[in-house]
This record gives structure tokens, sequence and C-alpha cells, in this order.
């Protein structure tokens, strides 16, 4: 092994260069795209004017609401000029935080609190009014409550007064303490992210390294067409060891030297895009890892090209990550089609688990390759 | 020795080699001459193991071609025609490289020593600037890393100048004389042939080979 090792090292120092861009390429493209996606994705937030006439407490508290919604870029203005900005469509919609908003819930009224204005260009309005119009709702709701609770204290002759502001204060302190409207998902297996709400990224970053993870692999495997075609192939024949073992062996000093990369690349992505791992999912990758190695390994196998091979693992790598749920989730499809998970080794990686159907498959496929009898005995 | 009886070869209905006979002795250089496609690959092959045997006997130093092949690797020396050097490497690294898969361990020193006793001086230097005779060279050099009884070469001087034509054909004929190599090569160039042959088998059935040895007075036998 020591001796493959060596002799591979002469062939990584000819491609030195190349080599390393290829096994950096996962880690560098990953956080190029999330970096780019998410600085578009804030460009793209939907732009919402607001404007706020009323200087209550819980006004104040609306708006900050409002611009702590995901993708929606609140832009305060004054009417006259959000409706301008409107008419312009520089802003999808308006919504107007009317005077009095405060006196209206405290009186139970829940008309006219909020006014809001749109174009024929405003796409995003109905989600947007609804999620500005929940949040008026909450304090509708946090208003009527305490108005029970003092109709109760009323009822009942309790002692202590508590006032309609000190009622909503606690109800909402409560309400933060406990969670109760708010909830957070995340994949199973996976401790949840401490991640400010607002800053909620689209994109899986596992998702997108498997992605290129696993085109470097394919790319990096065209070895095996190179040596199993060229003129040194007969020369290979008359080794210490077979030129299947030649192969195999070589496949482990790879698989190894992707590993050691595959590390790397785990310890700087958790680090800079803040996210979780725990040891199941380190062994998930190892797996991953096992698996598309061997993939790219056997698949090499049936090309004498290296060009033909390039062309079809582009888009085989395309749809394995589609499938396997790398770039959008396919929680709706598995549940229609539970035996979609099966189809991409990316999928069991994503979540969490050690052995999918690929690993087991190519290990059988592996088996009968180093045990099949040649025709020719080289 | 090399001991072939009763070989026979056939491609599908095509018949190549029918029934072949012969034997060599250590330290001799052996050609093999026939026009294309009589069958001096093919032979070459199976005498290289390289395809499997399927009719007749061949043995070599009490080694069996049926049940012996990993072991007779180690004592054969092929140089197919093909050069087979990584290109982009240079000579020391090409020697290094296969040095390591080897059956046997050397120093770069004597490696380095294998190259120059083919005059190969060019050790730092990129194989796939070094000339053809050059890369001809180095082809043979690790070929013999392993010290093999046996060389088997498959037209190892094709397209080389003359000067490095007649220094590989005076290593090769040193070979054989002063170590006790057995050497059996195929080649068109019908001068280098009957310069350092001992023996000559002409295969096919075309008269022209052996009608033009028997003109310059060279023993012939016909498999």
């Amino acid at each position: 092994m020591i001796a493959i090792l060596k002799t591979r090292i002469l062939h990584w120092r000819k491609q030195g260069f190349s080599l390393i861009c290829w096994l950096l390429l996962p880690l560098l493209a990953t956080t190029i795209f999330i970096t780019i996606a998410d600085k578009w994705q804030e460009d793209t937030k939907i732009p919402v004017g607001l404007v706020v006439k009323d200087n209550s407490i819980m006004a104040d508290t609306l708006t900050k609401a409002i611009e702590a919604t995901p993708l929606i870029r609140v832009e305060k203005w004054s009417e006259d000029v959000a409706l301008v900005k409107l008419e312009q469509h520089e802003l999808d919609s308006v919504f107007v935080i009317e005077e009095g908003y405060q006196e209206s819930i405290k009186d139970n009224s829940r008309n006219q609190l909020l006014t809001a204005y749109i174009s024929d260009m405003s796409l995003a309005y109905t989600p947007v009014k609804e999620a500005i119009a929940s949040y008026a709702q909450q304090d509708a709701g946090s208003s009527r409550a305490a108005h029970i609770v003092r109709q109760m204290i009323q009822h009942y002759n309790v002692e202590r007064n508590w006032t309609w502001d000190e009622i909503v204060m606690t109800s909402n302190q409560i309400r933060e303490d406990e969670s109760l409207l708010h909830s957070s998902f995340s994949f199973h297996n996976q401790t949840v992210p401490v991640q400010e709400e607002n800053s909620i990224s689209l994109w899986n970053v596992w998702g997108i390294w498997s992605f290129f993870s696993l085109l470097t692999t394919f790319f990096l495997f065209d070895w095996v067409i190179k040596e199993k075609q060229s003129s040194i192939r007969i020369r290979l024949s008359f080794l210490k060891m077979s030129f299947k073992d030649y192969l195999l062996r070589n496949w482990i000093v790879y698989l190894i030297l992707f590993m050691l990369f595959d590390f790397l690349n785990i310890g700087i992505l958790v680090h800079y895009f803040d996210q979780s791992i725990n040891i199941q999912q380190v062994l998930a990758l190892i797996s991953y890892r096992i698996t598309i190695s061997m993939a790219a390994f056997l698949f090499a196998q049936c090309f004498r090209v290296p060009f033909y091979y390039v062309v079809v693992v582009i888009p085989i790598t395309i749809l394995l990550s589609v499938i396997g749920g790398a770039f959008i989730p396919i929680e709706g499809l598995v549940r229609n089609m539970p035996w979609v998970i099966h189809l991409s080794p990316v999928h069991t990686f994503l979540e969490g688990k050690l052995v999918s159907s690929w690993l087991i498959l190519l290990l059988v496929v592996l088996f009968i390759w180093y045990w099949r009898k040649e025709k020719v005995y080289a | 020795m090399l001991k072939v009886e009763s070989l026979s070869k056939n491609y599908d209905s095509k018949q190549v080699l029918a029934d072949v006979t012969f034997q060599v002795n250590p330290g001799e250089v052996v050609g093999l001459v026939g026009e294309n496609g009589a069958g001096k690959s093919t032979l070459l092959n199976t005498l290289a193991t390289l395809i499997p045997l399927e009719k007749g006997h061949i043995e070599f130093n009490g080694l069996r071609y049926e049940s012996d092949r990993q072991k007779l690797r180690q004592k054969i020396g092929f140089i197919p025609q093909d050069i087979a050097v990584w290109e982009e490497f240079s000579v020391e690294e090409n020697m290094v490289f296969f040095e390591q898969l080897s059956w046997v361990r050397k120093s770069r020193e004597q490696l380095r020593q294998l190259c120059l006793d083919m005059k190969l001086d060019r050790w730092k230097e990129k194989t796939q600037s070094l000339s053809g005779g050059m890369k001809r060279k180095l082809n043979i050099a690790i070929s013999l890393i392993h010290d093999p009884d046996i060389l088997l070469l498959d037209e190892p001087t094709v397209g080389i100048d003359l000067k490095s034509r007649k220094e590989i054909g005076s290593y090769l004929h040193d070979l054989a004389k002063v170590k006790g190599k057995t050497i059996i090569y195929t080649s068109h160039d019908m001068e280098e042939i009957m310069t350092y042959c001992d023996r000559i088998y002409v295969i096919g059935n075309d008269p022209f080979y052996k009608n033009l040895l028997l003109e310059n007075g060279k023993k012939v036998e016909v498999l």
C-alpha cells in the first residue's frame, strides 16, 4: 500500500495545482454559492413601505415585528412619499399603522387599524398582508384577553387590580418566554441552528456541498479511464500485484485523500456558516464519501474516452442532486413516492443516515468486479 | 529453458498458430519474423502470459504456463511495441514508479546505472522531451528493473535512428551472452535480426522472409 501511495504521489505532483483546485472546489463553490445566493436573497426581499402614524408602544412593537419578518425589506416613509414610490413600483405595497392604533386595540375595535395600498404590480401583497395582519391580530387577541381578565377580576372581586397595560405586557412577556407563537423547524437528528429568523437562508449548505462534492469525485476519477486505456496498461500487468489490485488500492488512496479534504470542508463550513454537526452526520458523510467514490470508480470503468465520461457524469450529478433534495426539499415528493429516497445517495447523506441502498448495491458490484475472471490474463 | 509444445491459437474460426513447437536455451537470442498478421504478436503475448493458453503446453525453467502464471510474470520482461511509459514523468520518476511496484527493490543509483548501461543519460529529463530512441531505451530499461530471466520484445527498435537501434541491439546481445538471459524478439528489420539473433523462426506461409534469410546464409526454422 505504501508503494501505491508513493507512485500515486508521483502522479499528484504532476497535477498538483489542478488536483488541489478540484479538491477545494466543493468548499469554495459552496461558500461562494451560498454567500452570493444569500446576498441575492437579501437584495430580492420584498420592498414594503411602512407609514407609522401612531406613537404608541404597541405601534412600535408592531413595526419591529414587521421589520423582523423574513423575506420582507421594510422602508419607512411618510404616507405621501410611500405612495409615490408605490406608483413608481419601487415598493410592492404600502401599509399604514393608523393614528390611534393602540387605543383602537385597547377599545377592542378591530376596524381601520391598518390601511394597505397596492398597485397593479403588487405581486406579494397577499402573503405580506396576511403576515402583517397576523401581528395585529396578535395584539388584538392580547387586548381582548386583558379585557376578559379585567372582567373576571371585577366579577370575582379580586383584591389586586391589574391594569390593561400590565396584563398585555405580562401576556407579551409570557409569549416571548414560552415561544407560544414561534416554532423552529429542523431536520431529524439535527440540532436547532442558532439563527435569527430574519437571516434565514433558503439554501441547504450540505445539499449544495454534496452536489459539488459528487461532481468533483466523478471528475477526479477519470484517472481510471486514462490508466486503463493507456499503453501503460500492459506494463501494469507485470507488477507484483494484479491490475485490479492496482486499481483498487489506488481507489483506497483516493478515498483517504477525499476524506481528509472532507474533514477540512466540514470544519470550515461549520465555522463559516454557523452550522451544527454531530457524530451521526460525520459518519453519514464518511458513508456518503465511500458511496460516491465507489460509484465514480466503477462508473469510470465503463468508459474508454474521458471526454464522454465527463459529458455523461455532469447530467447524472445534477439529476442525483435534484432527486436527492440537494437544491430544493423533496419531502412532498417523498410523501407521494417513498421509493424516491432510494434513487440518490445525496438524500441518505442529507438525512444523516449511514446505510443507503446505493452503498449496498455498489459494494456488491465492486465485489463482482473484483472477483470476475478476465477474458485476457492482463 | 523455454519449451513450447504443440501450441495452437484460434481467433474465432481463424487459426493463427498451428501446432507450434520450439525451444530456446538460456543465453540465446531468437528472432521471430513474418508478414503482418502471421501471429508473431500472438505468440509473443502468449509467451508473456497476456493471452490464456488454449491448446498446447509451455514451460519456462520448470514453471508451467497453465498453473504458474504469477510466478512466471516475475521471470518475464515484456517490452510492448507501443512505448509504455508515463510521458509527463522524468526518466527518474518513470524508473522509480515501476521499481516501487516491482518484485525487487533497487536503489536510485542502481536504477540510474541500468539506464546508463543502455546509454540513456537524461536522468532528470521529462520523457515527453526525449527522442524516439531514448524513449525506446527507457521502455526497455523499465522492463529490466526486476531482473527478468526471459525478455520478450515486440519490435523494440521500430521507428528510431540507426545509432539507437545499434545501441539497443548490442545491449540485448550482451544481456544474452554475458548475463545468460533468454531473449525473443520480433522485428521487420532483417539486418538487425540477422546481426543479433542466434536463431530465427519464420511464422506464416509467406516464403519471402525464409528466402531472404536463406539467401543471406542464415539457418531458418519455420513455425
